[in-house]
């Protein structure tokens, strides 16, 4: 089985970091989707099928909290897991963004080794990079 | 700015600055910089919540696309990588504020940042915050560095 992922992120660097690190995973990745902000994100969401969204927190337009929000009010978009990767480290954000059903938080600066053993554990794959 | 939030402000950036762009960076004094080159970019990430300001980074295009080159895993020769110079710059930015909130004021205060603006500096510009109390310099690679932080009125808890 090969996967859909969604990168969210207004930092074109971030979002190819996160790619490059995914293609070079060994997961078996079948399209990697980007988007700037939630609200594009969540246009992909209702596009695509999508099996992980990697998200950040501040964003224009609308922030990774609100997409969240969104996607939870969707029956079949709240069971999307997300990964939240961003540079705020406040405990309190934290746990306010798992309450809301988030599966991981990651903060930046991250390793790619990170991001990958993640994915597979979220994904449950396991692959030798 | 306070000497604590000095010292906490220049472990994380040159933290930041290996952590994310592999480079080595070293604070030293203002007047061992030569401004050799006005055309800086200069990037701001303000910030509100437990407390409200802003942090600024000034560097020149040079090191940013040299940044980028880390980042990405490209040669600097690469043309995306002078493409990406402004948003490595901008993430840079980003991820500093990041870790100088929770490293300055603990895990537990909420704070939001906002989107970074990249802008071109000028001359008149980059004198201003060379001068100002609120900067540290810094050599990165060779390169010079500004780093800046203002905190404005305490929020209402």
């Amino acid at each position: 089985m090969s996967y859909n992922i969604l990168i969210v992120d207004d930092s074109r660097t971030t979002r190819m970091v996160i790619s490059k690190t995914l293609n070079l995973s060994g997961i078996p990745i079948n399209q990697l989707y980007e988007a700037e902000n939630g609200r594009v994100a969540l246009k992909i969401l209702d596009e695509n099928w999508i099996d992980l969204v990697l998200a950040d927190i501040n964003m224009p337009e609308m922030d990774g909290v609100e997409m969240v929000d969104q996607m939870a009010k969707d029956g079949l978009l709240k069971t999307i897991p997300v990964v939240i990767v961003s540079t705020e480290g406040s405990q309190t954000r934290i746990e306010e963004m798992r309450a809301k059903g988030v599966k991981a938080y990651v903060r930046k600066p991250f390793t790619p080794e990170l991001i990958k053993n993640l994915v597979e554990d979220i994904l449950g794959e396991k692959h030798v990079g | 700015m306070l000497d604590e939030y000095k010292t906490v402000l220049s472990e994380v950036f040159c933290d930041v600055l290996m952590r994310y762009a592999f480079m080595f960076g070293e604070e030293c004094e203002k007047e061992s910089i030569l401004l050799d080159n006005p055309d800086y970019l200069h990037v701001n990430v303000s910030f509100n919540g437990y407390k409200s300001g802003n942090i600024g980074i000034l560097a020149s295009p040079e090191l940013c696309i040299e940044m980028a080159a880390n980042v990405l895993g490209t040669d600097m020769e690469d043309d995306n990588c002078a493409n990406d110079a402004k948003d490595a710059l901008a993430e840079l930015a980003n991820v500093v504020c990041g870790q100088f909130l929770s490293s300055a004021y603990g895990s537990e205060p909420i704070f939001n940042l906002s989107p970074p603006s990249v802008s071109e500096v000028s001359e008149l510009e980059w004198q201003e915050i060379y001068e100002n109390d609120n900067s540290l310099t810094f050599m990165v690679e060779d390169n010079p560095a500004l780093i800046y932080l203002d905190i404005e009125q305490e929020a209402e808890v």
